[in-house]
């Protein structure tokens, strides 16, 4: 069965015995680069080819671990229990395009940045931008309901979906429609390879913008920044992406050597990696001034103090909060929004930071994604945990979080995917541990710290990263009773339990 | 009575009662958990009206100590089991004003939520056809229609956030509310769509909008039903998003629009320039004729919007294209009678409903339990 | 450009990366396989250096899944450099007895190869076409000696006759020793070629590995090279308003080296030349500094041949569905790879020759 697609050689049995779970990395900064190993790794090329693997493993009872490009952040695609690797990368074929209904059919396997590429070709775009595009697949993320950074406008992935293939743990094929009742789709999107194997997929795509205006706000308080999301939103504007950092994740964007007011040096968390990195490595080129680097110094090690320093001083003590903004699409109808979200902005207390900012974030908005590696071998952490809920609850739950994570980290936010009735907070944390014990035990204490608050606030524990193994512990919490349904899925879909065991608190 | 799945039908197979024009043996435990004026029993089967969800979950405890059915929706199709009728169920619990929410009991009628709604200038949003507005909210969330839809909002359950709802085990269950999750599978779609069999609704939380600054519609005349089909397709492709819009079965295409001026402007101006490329002319806008009667509908997916409504034999003014959104649109035809509810549960559906319900408790889907 | 990291550093940035630029590398597009990643060869490597894992030859392969074609480093932030940072690694696998089975006579073959590529050239050119110090001469590489009579001919119509052989007993300068780890090897070669090229003032090599080798690598080995060394389209560029054109081909696409297009930046220079000879250069959709590569870098077709036929195929997608059955490039390696039954590979100096002739 499949020549040359089946390995059980050392080097690949290592490669895959790790995703981005940044617990993982802390374990590979102790020097154990792959405590969990697959038996093997299959690269099947057909839907036909992974029936035969899922059948010959439910025979054997063997585990299969689904997987894309190994991108997620919590342990989702980690070979806990052994098995095998089935890797979906050669079945990477953009199989149609439908110019006319502005769908797209592709299969599971296609790296995101090459989807979006081949689409490009064709005049259009998925509007699927995570920062992870240039090393997740489409099967990843409808896998685990990614959200990309225009998700205001195009909707997460599990939005657009209208049609998936998937093989069951039986074996079997299933072909699921939106349109069906019930919407079955939304019974595998999210399913983190738990119930099934996606092999393919129908999605909405949209035509290429002809226009993109970006532009950046300053709000006096996160409080007011949100209030004018929230009414842009609720005027039936559709931002493509509309972004708020809080007090200190503005405060650390703004580089002394910057010239334009407010403006990010680079976008969201990496301006706290990129502080991190000029204090972890003193030649490092930096722009940050002495007394910053003192500040962030001491946030490692009394993480408490300065959060509470910096919640209180912080608003009086700079300029507030920066708000990006972007709108894109039919050229008129983008000019048309951008018109009114400016009217709407101003009337909610916003100051005009004019395109700099926007284009800024715009040209940088992957750099996040290069800020990490540092930080980690450095023994110190950090991680991300972005959470959700209704407008009326969205300070509250900023609030309990922050009051709850800050005595064991560092921590910031921005608010990103906002949505009519709601919006996402997108912490970012870091802490140090004296050892590599140490550093994990701080690190559980934190998401554990983190997540009972956002449960206990109402809130769900994951917007966009999906749960995998590091919030397992949490999905009692999180659907209650609800949970039996879930089991009867796996049930059904996965009766001899196969699929990717020991994930998201089955 | 109030109607959840709306379809009607045969029931299923019941559960004990008695024979006769007796009343069930158990109808006292219902009277007893509901009180006498919500009970009807006779013939072996019984009516009941809970009036909250503590009721039916007693409900639906009685019927699994007694191993009758329940159905709901069915009207008097239910034989030997207990028909549920929700209409009881019908207050607010919460206005959320701030996220433009609403959690309200399923068993209230469209007509009853919109109009406790415009009390604070606020609508579902989603353009319901007139026949959908006598049903309950349980019924266009349970038994979903491929008319309950519109560009905006999508179909009509994908305005719905989360539910809260019981189990056929009589388990309850309330989905977490947030606006987007990633938090496994959305587990509420297994009662969502369910027509009743994996879990009866007792209430949901839905979106809703305030009415916007500023309205406008337009009509545009095409040239043939095709060009017009065209139009509204490439409209929704290139990412209008009008409150509604349709096409006449004779090539006229009616929107309407909100939202800011600027905004409500651009959208019309897109319209008209897309109808104008397919040799379309701005018409005079009237209403498009209501449609009074519930009429014959067919859901298309935008790919084959076309060869779909063109196969329809007769082609002419009695046939609308309407609920567009942004994966298809449904074909209604008020020359023919209602399609039939669907006869089959998929098979996932009905494997899971195995599961889940063992004995067969909930025995709504017509012909399929 | 920013340089890069160094090593240690490049090593540690790679390995915990999430694999951003994994998208750009042909090998492990080709291979879909975490283990051929860019992060992953360096992990793998920086693992190899720390001992935490076989020190086998089996655990050594991932470093030679690379083309050295630098799309990565394109990407990255920090401007690391897998494809030299592997090399590096290919040299300690050498060192410790753990490099690549199918290079383990590479010295040997390599030494064939490129004398009998100097031969062929010579063969095809007459004798006062092969003097042994001139301003100018011409070094086709050991990949395609054969177009040396072609570019020297060429020289002649556009009026540089002055243009003799780089006559010699090496045909090769030496990028197949150097990207197979096998430093010494490389260092006694370049010092041979620089006595063997001493007598020229200017070198115009048609190999873009070769022409970025002898530039930067036999002075970082510190082994001088008297002679100026130029590839072939930066030396005819100096024609491009004087080329004699007789004849133009419909369309054809225009493939960057990776070599001379992101390790030497010479994008524009072939695409002036191959428009005068063609109405209508096509681009592909991934371009110039975003080039993706044949696979023929590296060793790939040695160590890796069913790999790099995969790459070669992958980039022949657009050509095909375009129904256009040219590709020029400036590059031997290139061309080798690229060539097919329904797809003709074109050597800029074999265009323009055709070009030019009456």
């Amino acid at each position: 069965m499949m020549p040359g697609r089946v390995s059980t050689t050392v080097p690949d049995r290592i490669a895959y015995a790790r995703d981005l779970w940044p617990r993982g990395l802390i374990t590979l900064s102790g020097g154990n680069p792959a405590p969990h190993q697959p038996d093997a790794v299959v690269w099947p090329v057909s839907t036909e080819e992974v029936q035969d693997i899922v059948r010959a493993a439910a025979r054997t009872a063997t585990p299969i671990v689904p997987f894309g490009a190994g991108s997620g952040v919590c342990g989702g695609t980690l070979p806990i229990k052994g098995g095998i690797v089935v890797d979906l990368k050669r079945m990477r074929a953009v199989v149609e395009v439908d110019a006319v209904a502005g769908a797209a059919t592709v299969e599971a396997g296609i790296i995101g940045e090459h989807l979006e590429h081949e689409l490009n070709r064709r005049g259009f775009t998925l509007g699927h931008f995570p920062s992870s595009i240039m090393c997740s697949t489409f099967g990843g993320w409808l896998a685990a309901r990614s959200a990309g950074q225009f998700s205001t406008r195009y909707g997460k992935i599990e939005d657009m979906v209208r049609r998936v293939s998937f093989v069951d743990g039986r074996g079997e094929l299933h072909s699921v429609d939106a349109s069906g009742t019930p919407d079955i789709t939304q019974w595998i999107v999210g399913s983190e390879g738990t119930l099934g194997i996606i092999t393919r997929a129908t999605v909405t795509v949209r035509p290429s913008p002809e226009r993109q205006l970006y532009r950046g706000w300053s709000f006096p308080r996160v409080a007011s920044g949100c209030e004018a999301i929230r009414r842009l939103l609720q005027r039936n504007l559709r931002p493509a992406c509309v972004r708020l950092y809080d007090e200190l994740d503005s405060f650390l964007h703004r580089g002394e050597k910057d010239h334009d007011e407010g403006v990010p040096e680079s976008s969201g968390p990496e301006a706290m990696l990129e502080q991190y990195l000029s204090m972890l490595t003193p030649t490092g080129k930096s722009v940050i001034g002495e007394w910053k680097r003192r500040a962030i110094a001491l946030a490692l090690n009394r993480p408490e103090l300065v959060n509470r320093v910096a919640g209180a001083v912080l608003p009086y003590a700079q300029k507030g909060c920066l708000l990006i903004v972007g709108f894109e699409g039919d050229k008129g109808l983008c000019e048309a929004e951008a018109r009114a979200a400016t009217v709407e902005l101003e009337r909610a207390g916003g100051r005009d930071l004019g395109e700099g900012p926007g284009l800024r974030w715009l040209k940088h908005r992957y750099a996040v994604s290069f800020r990490m590696q540092k930080v980690f071998d450095a023994g110190a952490f950090v991680d991300t945990m972005e959470v959700a809920t209704s407008w009326d609850k969205l300070l509250d739950l900023y609030r309990a979080v922050r009051e709850a994570v800050s005595p064991l980290a560092f921590i910031m936010a921005h608010f990103s995917h906002a949505y009519v009735d709601g919006c996402s907070i997108y912490f970012t944390f870091a802490a140090r541990g004296a050892n590599t014990a140490d550093a994990e035990r701080k690190y559980d204490a934190i998401w554990k710290a983190g997540l009972t608050a956002v449960t206990k606030a109402g809130a769900t524990i994951s917007h966009h990263h999906g749960v995998g193994l590091s919030k397992a512990p949490f999905m009692p919490e999180e659907h209650g009773a609800a949970m039996e349904i879930y089991r009867a899925l796996k049930n059904v879909l996965d009766p001899s339990g196969i699929m990717n065991p020991g994930k998201m608190g089955l | 009575m109030s109607e959840q799945t709306g379809d009607g039908g045969q029931a299923g197979a019941g559960g004990g009662g008695g024979d006769g024009n007796e009343a069930p043996f158990w109808a006292d435990r219902l009277v007893h958990a509901v009180g006498a004026a919500h009970v009807m029993s006779e013939n072996g089967r019984a009516l009941v009206r809970p009036g909250a969800p503590a009721e039916l979950v007693d409900v639906m405890r009685i019927a699994g100590e007694v191993g009758a059915a329940v159905g709901i929706g069915l009207g008097a199709h239910n034989a030997g089991g207990i028909d549920v009728d929700l209409s009881r169920m019908c207050n607010v619990l919460y206005l959320d004003e701030t996220s433009l929410t609403v959690t309200v009991q399923c068993g209230i009628t469209v007509e009853a939520l919109e109009h406790a709604l415009g009390e604070r200038s606020l609508t579902l949003g989603a353009a319901l056809p007139p026949w959908s507005r006598t049903r309950t909210l349980g019924a266009l969330l349970a038994a979903p229609r491929a008319s309950e839809a519109s560009p905006r909002t999508g179909r009509f359950l994908q305005s719905c956030i989360g539910v809260q709802a019981l189990l056929p085990d009589g388990t309850e269950i309330s989905t977490r509310l947030a606006p987007r999750k990633a938090t496994g599978p959305d587990l509420m779609h297994v009662v969502l769509g369910g027509r009743g069999t994996l879990g009866i609704l007792s209430a949901a939380t839905v979106r809703v909008q305030r009415r916007q600054e500023s309205r406008a519609a337009a009509a545009f005349k095409l040239p043939t039903l095709p060009a017009a089909l065209s139009t509204a397709r490439k409209l929704i492709v290139v990412g209008g998003r009008p409150a509604d819009l349709a096409v006449s079965g004779t090539g006229t295409l009616w929107l309407e629009v909100d939202g800011p001026a600027a905004l409500v402007a651009a959208e019309v101006a897109l319209a008209e320039r897309i109808a104008r490329e397919h040799g379309g002319e701005p018409v005079p806008q009237t209403p498009p004729p209501r449609i009074k009667a519930r009429p014959h509908e067919r859901a298309v997916p935008l790919e084959t919007v076309d060869s779909a409504v063109l196969a329809s034999s007769l082609v002419g003014d009695s046939v609308r294209v309407i609920a567009w959104h942004p994966a298809g649109a449904c074909v209604v035809d008020s020359a023919r009678a209602p399609e039939p509810p669907p006869a089959d549960a998929p098979a996932l559906v009905a494997a899971l409903k195995r599961r889940l319900d063992p004995n067969g408790r909930l025995v709504a889907w017509p012909g399929a339990v | 450009m920013p340089s890069p990291p160094d090593l240690d550093t490049s090593l540690t940035y790679c390995t915990y990366c999430p694999k951003l630029c994994r998208h750009t590398c042909p090998v492990s597009n080709a291979e879909a396989k975490e283990t051929l990643t860019p992060r992953d060869k360096m992990a793998t490597m920086r693992l190899l250096r720390r001992a935490e894992v076989p020190q086998t030859v089996e655990q050594s392969e991932p470093l030679y899944g690379c083309t050295g074609c630098g799309a990565c480093t394109d990407f990255c932030l920090h401007k690391v450099e897998p494809g030299q940072a592997l090399l590096r690694g290919r040299a300690e696998a050498e060192r410790d007895g753990r490099g690549h089975p199918a290079l383990r006579d590479l010295a040997a073959r390599f030494t064939a190869k490129s004398t009998e590529a100097a031969r062929r050239a010579r063969a095809g050119v007459s004798q006062d076409k092969r003097p042994t110090e001139a301003q100018i001469a011409f070094f086709p590489g050991c990949d395609a000696p054969e177009l040396a009579p072609t570019m020297l001919s060429l020289c002649d119509r556009i009026g540089a006759e002055y243009v003799s052989l780089a006559d010699g007993e090496h045909g090769c300068g030496g990028y197949p020793l150097f990207a197979a780890g096998q430093f010494d090897a490389f260092r006694l070669h370049a010092e041979r070629m620089s006595r063997q090229l001493a007598g020229f003032a200017r070198v115009v090599v048609n190999c873009p590995a070769c022409v970025w080798a002898m530039r930067t690598q036999y002075r970082e080995f510190g082994v001088p090279l008297a002679p100026a060394v130029e590839h072939t389209s930066e030396f005819l560029e100096g024609f491009v308003e004087r080329l004699p054109i007789e004849r133009r081909r419909a369309a054809a696409f225009y493939q960057d080296p990776c070599y001379l297009g992101r390790w030497l930046g010479v994008y524009d220079a072939p695409r002036r030349l191959a428009k005068k000879a063609v109405d209508d250069v096509r681009e592909f959709s991934r371009a110039r500094n975003e080039a993706e590569c044949t696979g023929g870098g590296g060793l790939l077709p040695t160590t890796m041949p069913d790999t790099a036929h995969a790459i070669a195929e992958h980039r022949l997608t657009e050509v095909r569905q375009a129904k256009v059955s040219t590709v020029v490039t400036s590059c031997p390696t290139c061309k080798r790879q690229l060539d097919r039954d329904d797809v003709h590979a074109v050597d800029l100096i074999e265009l323009l020759d055709e070009a030019t002739r009456k």
